[in-house]
């Protein structure tokens, strides 16, 4: 035997016989608890996915909204913001969708302007776009149009919104696209 | 609580995969955790685990994932802390036993691994390949230069140490 497997033989006894052995009970028990856990995890998660599956059909928050009051457009010829950095004074805005994702996540626009919106949609999964006020999808809707499979360019007329923050997301696919429109 | 053949698996085992993970992944805390949550996964599947030939070696198989896993979580809090000089909790540690933990922390994992499992735990080297899911080649070469490394490190006779295992 030579010495390396030696002084690995004589570390490891020395800790073995150091060692607090814990109570199986205790051991048992965290399995258990652990196994619970999981099981409690995995029924959160079913009922989730029920509940979307059940929900979303009903609320069918793609369906036109009235366009009434909707201000004309006032398109511009400035090239597009890319809005990476929500950096405001935006007329014209460009959004894609690809790999079930929105891009940029963060738009910028002027308020009490109306804008130009191109949503590139760039894969043959139906997507959308539906703006609300406020952080997130429980606000009022101001702006959604019908979704529509790709590959293939919407040009959007938004009506102007109101400063602060706003949410916009595909109602399609509500939890994976979604993004934050700044109005200042 | 617990089944009584569970007990005593875990009784027999418990302390000699303790030595082994301790200096396979160089933390007693860390260790412990790992063997402790693999022994909890058993209890949870004795019924199973009992028929099995080797109990033992799919909780240390189990421990040894816990422990990768955990490396790659606190590789960056552990950089920190060796930053900082931090010293092993090992006071009631034999000094020997202390340097060779030291040693073994300076090595990566994957050649802490393959030296533990090889020269400790015994596994012949297409076990270690196996159990670990490499190629024999990748466990050789990790193999010699784990020993050469340990072997510098510890004074050992270089010559003694490469030919031998």
């Amino acid at each position: 035997m030579d010495e390396l497997t030696v002084r690995l033989q004589r570390a490891a006894t020395e800790l073995a016989e150091r060692a607090v052995v814990p109570a199986p009970d205790d051991i048992v028990r965290r399995g258990r608890g652990q196994r619970r856990r999981h099981a409690a995890g995995a029924v959160l998660l079913v009922m989730a996915l029920a509940g979307a599956v059940v929900v979303v059909p009903l609320l069918r928050p793609w369906e036109p909204a009235a366009p009434t009051g909707m201000p004309p457009a006032t398109p511009s010829p400035s090239p597009l913001a890319p809005g990476h950095r929500c950096s405001a004074r935006v007329t014209t805005a460009q959004l894609t969708a690809k790999n079930i994702t929105f891009a940029p996540a963060c738009l910028a626009a002027v308020a009490g302007r109306p804008f130009r919106l191109t949503f590139d949609n760039k894969e043959a999964v139906p997507h959308n776009v539906s703006i609300f006020e406020g952080p997130d999808a429980s606000g009022r809707q101001v702006f959604t149009r019908p979704p529509f499979p790709g590959p293939r360019v919407e040009t959007y007329q938004i009506p102007a919104l109101s400063r602060g923050r706003h949410f916009f997301r595909c109602d399609v696919h509500p939890n994976l696209m979604q993004g934050q429109l700044i109005v200042r | 609580m617990a089944d009584e053949e569970f007990s005593a698996f875990y009784a027999a085992t418990y302390q000699r995969l303790l030595g082994q993970l301790v200096l396979l992944c160089g933390d007693r805390a860390e260790a412990e955790d790992a063997l402790q949550e693999a022994f909890a996964r058993a209890a949870v599947r004795w019924r199973r685990l009992r028929s099995y030939q080797a109990p033992e070696a799919w909780v240390r198989r189990v421990a040894l994932n816990l422990t990768r896993m955990a490396a790659r979580r606190l590789r960056r809090r552990t950089a920190a802390l060796l930053r900082l000089g931090s010293v092993p909790a090992t006071a009631e540690l034999s000094a020997e036993t202390i340097d060779l933990l030291v040693a073994l922390r300076a090595l990566p994992l994957a050649q802490r691994q393959v030296l533990v499992l090889h020269h400790l735990v015994g596994l012949p080297v297409a076990e270690v390949a196996h159990e670990l899911g490499l190629p024999v080649g990748t466990v050789k070469t990790r193999l010699a230069r784990g020993r050469r490394a340990l072997a510098r490190r510890l004074a050992l006779d270089p010559e003694e140490v490469a030919t031998n295992g």
